[in-house]
């Protein structure tokens, strides 16, 4: 079997046991790689209720059959573990060449078990694989872990770890592993639980491919796709849609109070590629290299690349018009190792219960929550890492902060099924609406795609007729490119559904002759793998749902004014949608639609 | 003699030359089996690039002891049949331009691709040219 590295590595932080097994053909056969071994192991190696931040839970970070290979967009990774802020399911991506150098030490996947009795890290050196004590990294932020175990270790070695984000566990604490994060669902906090600083790789070793020429073929088909598609990202990357996005009236702000940001070209991108920009930087096999490395004006030795989601989430969302603060705000986020979109609109949150008067009886540590308050955004990131004062509460993310306030809090927490959307609106995006909803993680943009409901007038937007079937077709693609693994941003080029491409891709470097049919089912089998799991802890139709206020209050400004999805519209889409997967009314897979994808055993564990 | 010529300010570090590098020479994905070896100048966070000079007095074939290495149609030539792996030529590179794998017995060395040079066609950023003196 080509293209895999062909073992799994089990790693017990209790005992301390090292474990190397064959990848098995039936395995990939069925999941393919990377976030479908993780959902797989998920399932079956955890109970029902396992607690998050318990020694039960684990950690499947995963590369795919593609990394490590030339493949646009190969460079990417993923870890899946059950989420502490969503209590459910999770998986998360992110760039850089970690996925890459796992495959070339030898592996597939890394599945981290137990729980260490004091702070560690993981070396990963071909054949070896060692243990370490990390009592020097602790309490380090992101970067200076990387350049301590740089300095331990040697150049070639790429990590992924936590800042004190994550040993404090915030409930969003996110994994970095050079400037990307795997940012969403504290997967962070899972590390620091384990006591898992973090997980350094070197590899020498091939990446087999069944048949080098036909890859190249088709890479060279691809490639005035390539040079003349995303050219966006390239120039401007992801900021390139705070412009885009608030003039089409879509775009997060002040809690979405409102979706259009009066100051939204103070915080654009265009802006930020004039005034602060300093270089690109891409994955490993990108030909986009969306990564930009800005400076801030105030003190040019802070660099980073705010994301759009970063720029919506702490920018719009909070009223902040200031790209100095919003890249220092991003470069801290990074350092202690926090998901900007979870803290972005976790301040935002407190911003309008400060304005509804809820906050009234709290000691907020000195910070005053008024719209647009830089101080504020910028102090709230050390307490929220650092788990002090008011940070500790930030930290729990909207749906637990509304909890903890009581009253009528829940109408001003936006997240689904506890995670914060990011900046693609559940209301001027009808297959958002159905997709942030039924997603197995909550308020994520890579299960279902806003791309192509972008590119249409709001009539066709407000029709919900095509929009499961969109949610459907582009859920499938991401779970596909989570598996592979492949970076999402090349769908501009290769397909923003599954496509030919894609299938292609598969059959030259694994060497199978599959179907695009036969593919579309792998990925409907990860998905409802992923549901099963959620299923199992009790997640059913009543969760699938949008935050109150993308349910109850229309979008009351702008070119989209007057849209939002209330509970009978959302349940039309939900039944269209659960037939498409093949799950019952409840939300359920059925015993059947299982059997039909060989995964029949996991419908017994699912009942109540 | 011409060689790779590099643009600093084109290139991104996606590290695609590595991939299609190996993959041409080897028939496998392997960066630490390629010709071309990209790193991070850490003071400027720019990239650099490393790969034969072909350089006019070249070092490494005054002391090849198998003549696997000669000049021909101005540049430095490798006869991979002749090479018996003893690395002398990796130590004398002035460039450090030279590399090896453990798994191969010979060394590692920039041979243009017979002319397809297939990391200079496939940077997404034109980082990497031909030049020629």
């Amino acid at each position: 079997m080509k293209g895999y590295a062909g073992k799994i590595l089990f790693v017990n932080l209790t005992t301390g046991e090292i474990k190397k097994e064959n990848t098995s053909e039936d395995l990939a056969k069925k999941f393919l790689g990377g976030v479908g071994f993780g959902a797989k192991y998920l399932f079956d190696m955890t109970p029902k209720g396992v607690d998050p931040l318990g020694p039960e839970n684990i950690i499947a970070v995963g590369a795919g059959p593609i990394s490590g290979t030339f493949l646009h967009g190969a460079g990417r990774g993923t870890i899946v573990t059950k989420s502490p802020l969503t209590g459910g399911y999770m998986r998360g991506a992110f760039g850089g060449d970690f996925a890459a150098k796992l495959k070339y030490a030898g592996y597939d996947s890394i599945i981290v078990t137990g729980q260490a009795d004091s702070l560690k890290y993981v070396l990963i050196d071909n054949d070896t694989v060692e243990i370490r004590d990390a009592s020097e990294l602790s309490g380090l932020d992101t970067k200076k872990v990387q350049k301590k175990i740089e300095e331990i270790t040697s150049s070639d070695f790429s990590t992924l770890c936590i800042g004190p984000a994550g040993e404090n566990m915030a409930r969003y604490a996110c994994v970095i592993h050079d400037v990307r994060a795997c940012g969403r669902g504290g997967i962070g906090a899972v590390f620091g639980a384990k006591k898992l600083k973090a997980i350094t790789v070197r590899g020498t070793k091939d990446v087999e491919v069944a048949n080098l020429d036909n890859m190249f073929k088709h890479y060279n088909e691809l490639i005035p796709e390539y040079e003349t598609k995303g050219k966006g990202l390239t120039d401007f990357g992801t900021p390139i849609l705070v412009n885009i996005i608030n003039k089409q009236g879509c775009l997060g702000t002040y809690n979405y109070k409102q979706e259009q940001f009066e100051h939204a070209e103070d915080i654009s991108g265009e802006k930020l590629k004039a005034e602060h920009w300093k270089r690109n930087d891409a994955c490993f096999a990108c030909r986009l290299a969306c990564t930009k490395i800005d400076a801030a004006k105030s003190d040019p030795s802070i660099s980073e690349g705010p994301e759009y989601e970063s720029l919506y989430a702490m920018g719009s969302m909070c009223g902040i018009n200031d790209l100095d603060t919003l890249i220092i705000a991003d470069a801290k986020c990074d350092e202690y190792g926090i998901d900007t979109i979870s803290f972005g609109l976790s301040v935002s949150f407190m911003m309008e219960a400060q304005e509804k008067g809820l906050l009234k009886d709290m000691d907020l540590s000195g910070l005053d929550f008024s719209w647009g308050n830089r101080e504020t955004l910028l102090k709230a990131v050390e307490l929220t890492g650092n788990a002090e004062g008011i940070g500790a509460f930030i930290g729990l993310g909207t749906r637990e902060m509304a909890n903890r306030l009581g009253g009528e809090a829940y109408k001003i927490a936006i997240n689904i099924k506890g995670l914060e959307p990011a900046g693609h609106s559940g209301r001027g995006l009808k297959t958002m609406s159905i997709g942030y909803s039924v997603s197995n993680r909550g308020g994520s943009h890579h299960d279902a795609r806003p791309s192509i409901e972008y590119g249409i007038p709001r009539e066709k937007r407000e029709d919900i007729s095509d929009k499961p079937a969109l949610a459907f077709d582009t859920a499938n693609w991401t779970t596909f490119g989570d598996a592979a693994v492949i970076c999402h941003l090349c769908e501009k080029s290769a397909g923003l559904v599954l496509t030919d491409n894609y299938v292609r891709w598969v059959n030259d470097v694994v060497g199978w002759n599959i179907t695009l049919e036969e593919l579309t089912e792998i990925s409907d089998r990860i998905y409802t793998m992923e549901r099963c799991f959620n299923c199992r802890e009790g997640i059913r139709r009543k969760d699938d749902k949008l935050p109150w206020r993308f349910m109850n209050e229309p979008i009351p400004d702008g070119p989209l004014k007057g849209m939002y999805c209330p509970q009978e519209e959302l349940d039309k889409m939900l039944d269209m949608y659960y037939e498409l997967r093949g799950w019952g009314k409840d939300g359920v897979p059925t015993k059947e639609r299982l059997e039909q994808l060989g995964i029949g055993y996991a419908y017994e564990q699912m009942q109540d | 003699m011409k060689r790779i010529g590099f643009d600093t300010e084109k290139c991104s570090g996606c590290k695609t030359c590595e991939l299609v590098c190996s993959a041409t020479h080897e028939g496998v994905f392997n960066p630490n089996k390629s010709r071309i070896r990209l790193w991070r100048d850490e003071f400027y966070g720019k990239f650099n690039q490393l790969t034969c000079k072909h350089c006019e007095e070249p070092e490494c074939i005054d002391v090849c002891p198998t003549e696997a290495l000669y000049i021909e149609d101005n540049e430095v030539k490798f006869n991979k049949e002749e090479c018996i792996g003893c690395m002398v030529c990796v130590d004398a590179c002035p460039y450090d331009a030279m590399f090896t794998h453990p798994d191969l017995e010979y060394i590692l060395k920039c041979d243009f691709c017979n002319g397809e040079m297939n990391c200079i066609r496939y940077c997404p950023f034109d980082a990497l040219f031909v030049e020629e003196d």
